[in-house]
């Protein structure tokens, strides 16, 4: 069993991790860094980018809620480690739904709405957790968690709102050169997943 | 005529871009720190840029879809080498196997050969992992290994591109035999390439 889990990388989502993932700065200060965070800390631009691109290949009518879906996932994250702690590592599956992103967008795939919600919803309880600052109180930590939803907007909804413009104009290259992107973006992060769970 | 003048500057521009390579192999002790070091590694090589391009080639000659699947599968599967190496697990001949896809690969655009999509996504896809697995060896090395990944992704799909672009010379006859002949190079340099690895 042992070997087993070793084997397959599960122990690194066994080991608890240390209580206060991210240093929290008081105030809108705060707010800002979690913004940063979604925009700079490796590997969270990249899984963002994913999202945004598999969310804009959707059907217009299905990416609000989709989006609402993301943000949703990722108030329960945060809620559930900042009550809790980092009971978990969310770090590989974080990496494993995006790469099933990317892979989706390298094959082109629409999803049903049902399957897109859970989806996301799934996606940004990852990401939530992720990024939250640990065992702390809503009072502390609004701000912050304010900074995580709109680095999360800022980032997948550029995505989303690029691949929609791109879509809207019709260019003959448009879907495969999104296609080949989305298989970039999953390569890479195959590659993280694997480094994550080295 | 004209459309043949107007192919030049690109048609020069991918050459250039194709001769800055320095060694024959890439697979030396080295220090690989971030970004530029992982996005020179396929291209500090001649073995990973023919390789590269005869996927870019090919997948023009095949024409749709293979001139998308093909950059879309090799970047996946590469990843999945590279994934393999990060984890510790050997893949026998790795040397032998990238020498072996600048053979097989130039031949198959020199000879102009056009199997079933599926055929060609798994020719492909296989020397794709031990390019990968290539990379994927010196990743853990580096000091940054996620923008080390990211560099040589986008190297090697920017190579396919160049391999694509020439490909379109295809359109002419004499382009044709242009693009023919460069897969008999490529072939070629993989016999030498397999002479030195063996």
């Amino acid at each position: 069993m042992t070997t087993t889990v070793d084997l397959l990388g599960l122990d690194s989502l066994l080991i608890p991790i240390s209580v206060l993932a991210h240093a929290l700065e008081p105030g809108v200060a705060g707010g800002y860094v979690a913004m940063i965070h979604s925009l700079s800390e490796t590997p969270v631009p990249l899984v963002l980018l994913t999202i945004g691109l598999l969310i804009g290949f959707q059907k217009t009518g299905n990416v609000p809620q989709a989006l609402l879906a993301l943000a949703s996932g990722t108030l329960i994250g945060l809620d559930i480690v900042m009550a809790n702690g980092m009971i978990f590592n969310p770090e590989p599956p974080l990496l494993g739904t995006s790469l099933a992103a990317g892979v989706l967008v390298g094959l082109g795939t629409t999803l049903p709405r049902t399957i897109l919600i859970t989806y996301c919803l799934i996606v940004g309880f990852f990401y939530g957790a992720f990024s939250a600052p640990g065992l702390i109180s809503w009072a502390e930590g609004i701000y912050y968690a304010v900074g995580i939803i709109t680095g999360l907007f800022i980032v997948v909804g550029a995505s989303v709102g690029a691949v929609k413009t791109l879509k809207q104009l019709a260019l003959p290259w448009f879907s495969i050169g999104v296609r080949i992107v989305g298989s970039w973006l999953a390569a890479i992060t195959a590659l993280a997943l694997a480094l994550a769970l080295r | 005529m004209r459309r043949i003048l107007r192919a030049v500057p690109t048609v020069l521009f991918t050459v250039c871009a194709c001769t800055i390579s320095t060694s024959s192999f890439a697979h030396v002790d080295r220090v690989s720190t971030d970004f530029a070091s992982g996005f020179l590694h396929p291209i500090g090589g001649w073995d990973h840029v023919l390789a590269m391009v005869a996927v870019g080639l090919w997948g023009a000659f095949l024409g749709v879809p293979a001139i998308w699947l093909l950059p879309l599968v090799f970047p996946l599967v590469m990843a999945c080498g590279g994934a393999l190496a990060i984890a510790g697990i050997v893949v026998p001949h790795v040397e032998i196997g990238i020498a072996l896809s600048a053979i097989v690969l130039g031949m198959c655009v020199s000879l102009s050969l056009r199997p079933p999509v599926v055929v060609a996504s798994s020719i492909v896809g296989l020397f794709a992992l031990f390019h990968g697995h290539a990379h994927g060896t010196e990743l853990p090395q580096a000091a940054q290994p996620f923008e080390y990944a990211v560099g040589f992704v986008v190297a090697t799909g920017l190579l396919h591109f160049i391999g694509i672009t020439l490909g379109f010379l295809t359109r002419w006859e004499l382009g044709t035999y242009f693009v023919r002949a460069g897969g008999a190079a490529i072939a070629i340099a993989g016999v030498l390439f397999l002479s030195a690895a063996v």
